[in-house]
């Protein structure tokens, strides 16, 4: 139990906070098109080429290797420096993909791959969920077949982020019919310019296009593009989770810190009709308070999350709590944002409204509250299982 | 490694050590009873007295165990946890207040001798207590400064009706004249605040255990009710709320700066997951959440008291929202 850090933690500390105020993007990130993907590209471009890139990676793959201590020193002082913390077009790559070539694929898919997703030249997407799949993974169907030296693909992706920008996908499909559904799952790259593939942009709610349908006409993957072997992509799949240490939303979490100061600020200076600052009203300040002392305690739970990690080679399911009071936290402050503007709290197009709209996918993506309570009730209570 | 919010395997056994003694059965059985006299389970008072616990923050050079707010953090939670009522509260803090101004009771505070809290009460000289049976010294607590007192007279401490809270024993307390020997700080408030909090994320953590342990062997339509999707829902936001407020607890024992809003979040944050949790208890207890003999109504009973022990929520919401956001690293 010690926060104190080191000499050496605090002069990493500095040198990234310093490298962070004099690099991170000034300009807000666009929602969508051309100009965000270029932004998300830069900005990974510039991390990489100051030696930043993939900082929780083996420093073998041209990662950082960054200690855990010094993750969490980086991801703090990222979001204290207002650096981007939406999910960019890089984040699959270095977040998902990456990691999971890391650990599974073989050297030749590594050096084809892992150095572009680092410089930010490659995006990358992911196919896994389906229409017929989304919390039930396992019920994926869309097929491949082997024939000669490839896979024929046919089905179709949803919720694709970012397919019709990406350049690679990580893809699971199905490739036999096994005892249990999870077997017979194979994990493919799949380069998205592949002859048979079709991205088609799906509307959210926020009016943007964040993500996409990916139909598959026959496409021909060589089977070299295998990641483990044919039937083994469960396990390729969730060998992923392993890598995560408990830091994947520090950053957005250090970030709500601020948001909340935000807020609390704005409910010092406007005033109700007869003048009192709306703080003054116990139902804001009940609501602001509640917020702040839940945004601390979500930081405490990750500290917590990341300590045991430090000490057990598996990450334990205490991290669905995190995820569980976070994403919901994060969709009470928005609609904090919102009611605090009263009229112009409704804006079409500010960033208060489509904050509000789009964290409706924190709940959802990723794992569903309801899932992730699932995942408590039974990993972390040892309560019997319910489905 | 630093940055490490968990206890390591030697404050895991000091502590362990430490709620050895601790027995919730007869916690529990004695809540129930409410008898008169002294709340504070006697043995119980001494062996802890023994291990050290009163002097456990305080400098070994002083004569205590020179442990910190954490280790301090991770007691009241069992304390919290077992439903173990009595001073510990005020005679904890009370050690502080007395290594700090040299006071000469320092000794005797970590022999053992039950300081209660007093917190004042608005019309000016009048206090509130809640530790009518067992304080043989006092500790006068507010945000900004505190004061040790030793025994009042008898006529001083006038007993108001009983509390939901079987805990606790209400008195008003009346001064013949001004407290003299008030020192400055916020420090003493900060501390009790925190050992509060850590108190109340115990109970909310017993909740959570109470419900596991009884919807696993509660059975009906055929299985265990804890499989049912609503009883899981309720359990696992139960368990996020505890683990939320412990580990709040912990992390607001490990700063320095900005403690005193750390703290004050912690209350707030632990208060609400021990009122909830014991109340979604009793639900998952059914028809038997509703009798006297399950433990589910103590732990409420115990939430509300210690939620209300030291400050109103209009008060606590300052604590929290004044200035901009603590920073813990």
């Amino acid at each position: 139990m010690d926060l104190t850090l080191t000499a050496g933690e605090r002069a990493f500390r500095d040198e990234v906070a310093t490298w962070l105020a004099e690099n991170a993007p000034r300009e807000r990130r666009p929602y969508d098109g051309r100009a965000m993907v270029e932004f998300d590209r830069a900005w990974q471009r510039r991390q990489f080429d100051a030696g930043w890139a993939g900082i929780s990676w083996p420093a073998e793959y041209g990662g950082r290797g960054l200690s855990l201590v010094q993750q969490v020193i980086w991801y703090s002082e990222y979001a204290r420096a207002g650096a981007p913390t939406e999910t960019g077009v890089c984040f699959v790559g270095n977040a998902h993909a990456g990691p999971t070539l890391i650990a599974c694929a073989d050297e030749q898919l590594k050096q084809r791959h892992l150095p572009a997703i680092l410089s930010g030249e490659e995006i990358w997407c992911q196919g896994f969920s389906e229409p017929g799949a989304g919390s039930d993974l396992a019920g994926l169907s869309t097929r491949a077949a082997v024939d000669g030296d490839h896979l024929v693909v046919n089905g179709q992706k949803i919720w694709t982020s970012y397919a019709h920008h990406a350049q690679q996908q990580e893809l699971l499909v199905r490739t036999s019919t096994g005892a249990r559904r999870q077997d017979g799952i194979t994990w493919v790259v799949c380069p998205m310019d592949t002859p048979g593939i079709e991205a088609r942009p799906i509307t959210t709610i926020t009016g943007h296009d964040d993500f996409c349908a990916v139909f598959y006409d026959d496409v021909r993957i060589p089977l070299s593009n295998v990641v483990g072997t044919i039937d083994d992509g469960w396990r390729v799949a969730m060998s992923t989770l392993s890598f995560e240490r408990g830091t994947g939303f520090l950053p957005e979490q250090v970030e709500l810190v601020a948001r909340v100061d935000e807020l609390v600020e704005l409910a010092r200076t406007r005033t109700d009709r007869a003048g009192r600052a709306l703080i003054c009203d116990a139902g804001w300040a009940e609501r602001l308070a509640t917020a702040r002392a839940e945004a601390h305690a979500v930081l405490a739970m990750t500290l917590a999350v990341v300590s045991r990690n430090a000490r057990s080679t598996l990450p334990g399911p205490e991290a669905s709590m995190v995820r569980l009071l976070f994403s919901q936290l994060q969709q009470r402050v928005s609609a904090l944002a919102v009611d605090l503007r009263g009229l112009e709290g409704l804006r079409e197009g500010s960033p208060w409204v489509h904050d509000y709209l789009y964290l409706f996918a924190t709940t959802i993506a990723a794992g569903t509250k309801d899932v992730q309570r699932s995942i408590v009730a039974e990993r972390v209570l040892g309560l019997p299982r319910g489905r | 490694m630093p940055l490490d919010l968990l206890p390591d395997d030697l404050q895991r056994a000091i502590v362990d050590a430490a709620t050895d003694l601790l027995d919730p059965v007869a916690a529990a059985a004695s809540l129930r009873t409410r008898a008169d006299g002294p709340v504070r389970d006697l043995g119980v008072w001494d062996k802890a007295t023994a291990q050290g616990w009163f002097g456990l923050a305080i400098p070994e050079d002083a004569g205590g165990l020179g442990l910190g707010t954490g280790e301090l953090v991770l007691i009241h939670h069992a304390l919290g946890r077992t439903l173990t009522a009595g001073p510990y509260l005020g005679t904890t803090v009370a050690a502080t207040v007395a290594h700090a101004t040299g006071s000469p009771l320092l000794a005797e505070v970590m022999a053992g001798l039950p300081v209660g809290i007093l917190t004042t009460d608005g019309p000016s000289g009048w206090f509130r207590t809640v530790d009518r049976e067992d304080a043989r010294a006092w500790l006068v607590l507010s945000p900004g400064r505190a004061a040790l007192l030793g025994a009042l007279p008898a006529g001083a401490i006038a007993a108001t009706p009983d509390s939901m809270d079987p805990g606790a024993r209400p008195a008003l307390v009346t001064l013949d004249s001004d407290v003299e020997c008030y020192v400055e700080g916020t420090r003493p408030w900060t501390l009790a605040i925190l050992l509060v909090a850590a108190q109340l994320a115990g109970i909310a953590q017993a909740a959570v255990a109470g419900s596991v342990a009884h919807t696993s062997v509660r059975e009906q339509f055929g299985r265990p009710i804890g499989g049912f999707q609503m009883v899981q829902q309720r359990c696992a936001d139960m368990a996020t709320r505890a683990d939320a407020a412990t580990q709040l607890c912990l992390l607001a024992a490990l700063t320095d700066a900005d403690a005193a809003q750390l703290a004050a979040s912690a209350l707030l944050v632990a208060a609400d997951a021990a009122v909830t949790n014991a109340r979604d208890d009793i639900q998952n207890h059914g028809g038997m959440g509703f009798t006297w003999e399950v433990d589910s109504h103590l732990r409420l009973r115990r939430a509300h008291g210690l939620r209300a022990l030291l400050c109103d929520p209009t008060d606590l919401r300052h604590a929290v929202l004044a200035g901009t956001s603590a920073r813990a690293w």
